[in-house]
């Protein structure tokens, strides 16, 4: 593999410097573009008080291309599916190279805080969203208390 | 700003034998590898590469980035044109025809000026240069870039500082300890810093340590030896380490050592400044001897009258005081007469000086009277002339004033009645200025 970009260097510096606070993300000591990433749950939001992890990858043409990045832990959300993948524009169509990993992780943390039915993911969790919000947000308590505490 | 040019054509170096020690010729500094010594303005940073601005140019909104950083976020664009617009990575405005202008010099201007580290510090180069000298740095400068070998056949590099050798670096030699073959050149860094099996014992304890670590060792040996700290004023105590510190609470000397290094101290200073003041003893002394010799000639004259008088007793004198009497009046006698010399010449001179200005005087007189003269008859001339300009223009005004009414006739004549006047004043100012 070839040498590590500078710009991936600085940003692994100053996350680990200056972290976002709720965020973390660690990078891989024999894979310096894999970081393992924690997102606390957005206070007033179903996801309050759960830790999710995530994984993140800078592909070889980061940051022309937007970082792959999918939920490890289960989560309930109607722009996120089962396996993880997340519908979020800033990670497909309106990736820009001046976005970072910070600001990515800033993206999905408040798209926690607001998920989005219209544009969903998950067909059935958007569905159930849309009919009963109530009980929607019932079960992403439930399930970020069954998998997302410690 | 470094523009980028390439200087001696790459060379071949495949050959060489350490693929380690083996770094391709930078001909040109990527500029964004480079390290940057200070913190720099956060708003000089690309937002896409996150460096220190390289060649910015200015999109039509406005946003500074680096020309190969636009390049790049447009090549991909393009690639996926399905999915993306060619839009600015700050504030996704569309960017219509890939509008990008320069920016302003004094932004390039600041860019050069940023200091960073010679990009071949990892080979030891400890410059720091403002950026935009750099390339300049590599290309001619840095002892540490790679340039031909002063050997003619060969075709491989040697550093810049390695040139001074004169004679080729590249045969190959091996190692004494591990057996593999390294050119001239890399042999020196191996044995310092990679090879594995070069050993050597610890002077102290015997263990036998690789080559590379021998230093680090010597400093942490458990039986290594070291004299006492008073060991220069007299001490010949030599211990290993923890004994040392025993024997430093009892040692007489050790404790005096402080002490007698601030006297050594002292003494230097003392003895640096006696130095300084010989120094300037013998320029005195030297001085005053030059003094002396000017003014020997003088003393030489009245000491010589006085020491024939007083080795021959034939002389005319009684004592030196008699004679230095002597020699008083005598001399008193001669400045009387020179000066009454002195106020007959004064007289003289004056006198003459006198006669001379005289003379002059009268021929002042004489000149100006002469100008007078000339004065009178110029004055003459022009007033004649005058005259006959008047009188010329006098008959023009006539012949004119026939052909013209009675009414300017009389206009006209009046003005040639009033010019004469005009004319005379100005004649007396010239006059004046004569």
């Amino acid at each position: 593999m070839s040498a590590l970009p500078k710009r991936i260097v600085k940003e692994t510096e100053r996350l680990m410097a200056e972290p976002v606070p709720g965020i973390s993300a660690v990078p891989h000591e024999d894979n310096l573009r894999y970081f393992d990433v924690m997102i606390h749950g957005p206070s007033q939001s179903p996801y309050e008080s759960g830790v999710f992890k995530l994984e993140l990858f800078l592909p070889d043409d980061y940051p022309m291309t937007p970082p792959k990045i999918r939920f490890l832990t289960k989560i309930y959300h109607p722009n996120i599916d089962k396996l993880g993948r997340i519908c979020l524009d800033v990670l497909k169509s309106n990736w820009s190279p001046a976005l970072q990993i910070r600001t990515i992780l800033l993206s999905i943390q408040a798209l926690l805080g607001a998920p989005n039915p219209d544009d969903p993911l998950a067909n059935d969790v958007a569905q159930r969203w849309k009919e009963d919000e109530q009980a929607a947000i019932q079960t992403a308590r439930e399930w970020t208390r069954q998998y997302a505490m410690a | 700003m470094a523009t980028p040019t390439s200087s001696s054509p790459r060379r071949p170096s495949s050959l060489q034998a350490d693929a380690a020690l083996q770094k391709p010729q930078v001909n040109l500094v990527d500029l964004r590898a480079l390290e940057y010594v200070d913190s720099y303005d956060h708003n000089l940073m690309c937002a896409i590469c996150h460096s220190p601005f390289v060649n910015p140019v200015r999109l039509e909104c406005e946003h500074v980035f680096c020309q190969r950083c636009v390049n790049d976020a447009m090549s991909h664009q393009d690639r996926d044109s399905r999915v993306y617009s060619i839009t600015c990575p700050s504030c996704r405005r569309r960017i219509e025809n890939r509008a990008i202008t320069p920016v302003p010099k004094i932004l390039n201007h600041i860019l050069d000026d940023l200091c960073v580290k010679c990009p071949l510090e990892y080979l030891g180069c400890p410059e720091v240069k403002a950026r935009g000298d750099i390339q300049d740095h590599v290309n001619k400068y840095c002892a540490y870039a790679e340039v031909k070998c002063p050997s003619e056949s060969c075709l491989l590099t040697v550093l810049r500082k390695d040139l001074d050798e004169q004679r080729c670096l590249h045969s190959v030699m091996k190692c004494e300890d591990c057996e593999s073959s390294f050119m001239e050149r890399d042999l020196e860094i191996h044995r310092s810093r990679h090879c594995e099996v070069g050993k050597a014992s610890c002077p102290d304890c015997n263990a036998q340590v690789l080559l590379r670590d021998l230093v680090g060792h010597i400093e942490c040996c458990p039986d290594a030896t070291f004299p006492c700290n008073a060991a220069e004023y007299g001490c010949d105590f030599v211990a290993r380490r923890e004994t040392l510190n025993e024997h430093l609470k009892t040692c007489p000397l050790a404790k005096f050592v402080p002490f007698l290094r601030m006297q050594n101290e002292r003494l230097e200073a003392h003895e640096a400044a006696l130095k300084h003041l010989r120094h300037r003893n013998s320029i005195l002394e030297t001085s005053f001897s030059t003094i002396q010799e000017t003014l020997s000639p003088s003393t030489n004259l009245i000491d010589s009258p006085s020491s024939s008088a007083a080795g021959s007793d034939t002389g005319p004198f009684d004592s030196t005081a008699h004679h230095l009497l002597c020699l008083h009046e005598s001399l008193r006698e001669e400045v009387n007469r020179v000066s009454a010399a002195v106020s007959e010449v004064d007289a003289k001179a004056s006198m003459m000086v006198m006669n001379e200005s005289l003379r002059i005087k009268e021929d002042l007189s004489h000149a100006n009277a002469a100008i007078g003269n000339m004065r009178m008859q110029l004055h003459w001339l022009m007033s004649a002339r005058l005259q006959n300009q008047q009188r010329v223009a006098m008959i023009r005004a006539q012949s004119s004033g026939d052909g013209l009414g009675s009414s300017t006739d009389a206009g006209g004549s009046n003005r040639s009645v009033e010019l004469p006047v005009r004319r005379l004043s100005d004649s007396t100012r010239q006059d004046t200025k004569l």
